[in-house]
């Protein structure tokens, strides 16, 4: 992220990429619907949502492999909604990779540049540097069916960026990575999208992804944008019952707001009162949501109310479990320490920070 | 009881059928070949190379293989050049179109040859329908001469044996990745160059695999042939026809066919270890 005043000075600009109200319809089905979005130069943008919420078809339209039904798209202040997307110079990384299978891992990352008519010495030159950034120079003399998952997405990546487009588009591209290399391709698709300085947009539906690389996180749900904001800030400030489940799990209670301080709402929830900040009208029906690592489980009678362990998980680096209370039941993430903790049956108390509740808006 | 009984059993039937109706006169004819024949004795049953002899020497027989594996690489080459972009073309309509276009294209295939080619027969003969058209509109003043043509041979065999080249071409356009087209427009490729370097090369399996029943058929080829090339217009299953029917030399006609059969094979085969040898390494 720029420095604060950076950003300032930046407000006043025109964003590089702006989607302004585009909706797509297939006959009678809406998959996207006014869907704004606006983007800085450089910046790392996520559209995280679940299957089959339109997070491909709004990457298509701004590819331009789809046209949108209604409204426009702006890269750099010029109109590129009709625009072919052969005259849009961007990059795509394919969640299926879509490489070339009938030419070399150098041909594939060189097809780009013979498009635009660079000379075969820079051509060569170029491939090879960029190869070199994500690490497969060994590789340059192979056909795609030679190497593996992680191998071939780090081609598509590299035939991309060798163009060195104004925007980057990758649609899922880790998804079919196991675990261990997602997270380091992660890490290092960070880092080359920071060294060469490329706006980008990733889909994905995997929120822990979208919150390690982005600078900001676009939720979509039902082909509409559900929350935009930085991953620390919609994680705490999730806004409504859907961004927040989707984002990492949430407890959620049903409860009314009995009373209105300042800054501050009692809130009944199965008849144990939670003081809550934020505001709502008197009497309202609200939905309160907890993070399961925001409670603290201790003795019996000490904490805020009682609840009864049902299960209990070692996970490694921390405990999950499922209690039971007045509440309903919900989850508890505990760090592992090292010390022993309550087990199944036991009757423990329940406790958290009252900042650390939040009051959902009703959908 | 053994287990291996079964499955010969099951097999019995067909295996007898293929023995008696594929292999026994395939071997008899086979040793006919090597016989020799004279007007007033007839078939005599002494073996020697002479009938191979006779068609490798004489420049008559070459003209006739010459002008068979001629038309062949033309029929081939003219299905790939129509069968591919029709196959194309296909996989991007509409379900509906395409059933249509499909129903078109393989219409040929459900029709008797023999029908076919009469078919052709009325269209380009002397009084058939093209050159009627052609005068009455006053284009031409004597009829264009088409029947008994190697052009009109060739028009009605890749007529036929366009659908295979479709068929085989649609078949690896199935299992192209469409977004790979677009990955190709996205780093700025014009359509026509996308479909030259990135869809065309993909699919060459497909057009070599096609061009590979079109050049046997077409080689083999003996109905289209009689009838639209008539008995001048000799090509090397019609030569042996004749010798069969009209000389009555059936050794000769037996080494013909027997030579075609070989040629066929050395062809069909040294093209398909090429084009796996070329191919393996780049596709599943
Ligand atoms: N060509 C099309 N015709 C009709 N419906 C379509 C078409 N393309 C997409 N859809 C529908 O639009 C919706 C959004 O599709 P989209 O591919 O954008 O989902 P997504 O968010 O990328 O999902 P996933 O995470 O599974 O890839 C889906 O319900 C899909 O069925
Ligand atoms: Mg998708």
């Amino acid at each position: 992220m720029p420095p604060f005043f950076l950003k300032l000075n930046l407000v006043n600009q025109m964003s590089f990429l702006s989607l302004k109200n585009i909706s797509k319809r297939f006959g009678d089905f809406v998959a996207v619907e006014d869907f704004n979005l606006e983007v800085d130069k450089g910046e790392f943008i996520s559209l995280l949502g679940p299957s089959g919420c339109g997070k491909t078809t709004t990457l298509n339209m701004i590819a331009g492999f789809e046209e949108p039904t209604t409204g426009a798209i702006q890269i750099d202040g010029r109109d590129m909604t009709h625009v072919s997307p052969n005259a849009r110079d961007i990059g795509i990384v394919f969640q299926s990779y879509a490489l070339f299978p009938h030419m070399t891992v150098a041909e594939n990352v060189g097809f780009g540049l013979e498009m635009r008519k660079v000379g075969k010495q820079e051509r060569r030159e170029r491939v090879m540097e960029t190869l070199e950034l994500v690490g497969l120079t060994e590789f340059a003399e192979r056909v795609p069916k030679a190497l593996s998952g992680g191998q071939r997405q780090r081609v598509a990546l590299a035939r991309a960026i060798v163009i060195r487009p104004q925007l980057l588009l990758l649609d899922e591209p880790l998804s079919a990575l196991d675990a261990k290399i997602r997270e380091s391709m992660q890490v290092e698709l960070r880092n080359i999208q920071r060294t060469v300085g490329i706006t980008t947009i990733l889909v994905t539906h995997d929120q822990a992804e979208a919150m390690a690389m982005s600078d900001r996180i676009a939720v979509m749900n039902m082909g509409r944008m559900a929350r935009l904001g930085e991953p620390f800030e919609i994680y705490e400030k999730p806004g409504d019952s859907f961004t927040s489940n989707f984002l990492g799990s949430t407890n959620i209670f049903d409860g009314e707001v009995q009373d209105e301080l300042e800054g501050q709402v009692l809130v009944n929830c199965s008849d144990i009162g939670l003081h809550i900040p934020g505001s709502a009208a008197k009497g309202a029906r609200v939905s309160v949501a907890i993070r399961p690592e925001k409670v603290g489980l201790v003795q019996a009678g000490k904490g805020i109310f009682n609840a009864k362990v049902r299960t209990r998980i070692f996970l490694g680096t921390c405990w999950a479990y499922q209690v039971e209370s007045d509440l309903g039941s919900f989850n508890v993430t505990l760090q592992n320490t090292g010390h022993s903790v309550a087990g199944e049956g036991e009757t423990v108390g329940v406790t958290w920070h009252d900042d650390a509740v939040r009051i959902l808006a009703e959908r | 009881m053994n287990r291996l009984l079964p499955p010969y059993l099951l097999n019995g039937p067909a295996l007898i059928i293929f023995v008696v109706m594929l292999v026994v006169p395939m071997v008899m004819t086979f040793i006919l070949s090597f016989n020799s024949f004279d007007f007033y004795g007839g078939i005599k049953p002494d073996y020697g190379w002479h009938n191979y002899l006779e068609v490798v020497q004489d420049s008559y027989f070459h003209e006739i293989f010459l002008r068979t594996y001629g038309i062949a690489i033309a029929v081939t080459f003219l299905c790939a050049l129509i069968g591919a972009p029709e196959a194309y073309i296909l996989s991007r309509m509409s379900k509906t179109w395409r059933s249509l276009c499909l129903l078109a294209i393989l219409g040929p295939l459900l029709i008797s040859v023999i029908v076919r080619t009469l078919g052709w027969a009325l269209l380009i003969g002397n009084n058939g329908v093209v050159n009627e058209i052609l005068i009455g509109i006053g284009i031409i003043e004597t009829p264009l001469k088409m029947m008994f043509t190697t052009g009109s041979v060739i028009v009605a065999l890749v007529h036929v044996l366009v659908p295979f080249m479709v068929l085989s071409v649609w078949t690896t356009l199935q299992k192209l990745d469409p977004q790979v087209e677009n990955a190709a427009l996205s780093l700025g490729a014009s359509h026509f160059t996308t479909l030259r370097r990135v869809v065309l090369p993909q699919v060459m399996p497909g057009v070599l695999a096609g061009s590979l029943i079109v050049f046997a058929l077409t080689a083999s080829a003996f109905a289209t042939p009689s009838i639209l090339g008539g008995r001048r217009l000799k090509v090397v299953a019609t030569t042996a026809y004749d010798e069969y029917l009209n000389t009555l030399n059936w050794p000769l006609g037996a080494s013909i066919a027997v030579i075609l059969l070989i040629a066929n094979v050395v062809v069909v085969m040294s093209y398909n270890r090429y084009v796996e040898k070329k191919y393996a390494a780049v596709f599943d």
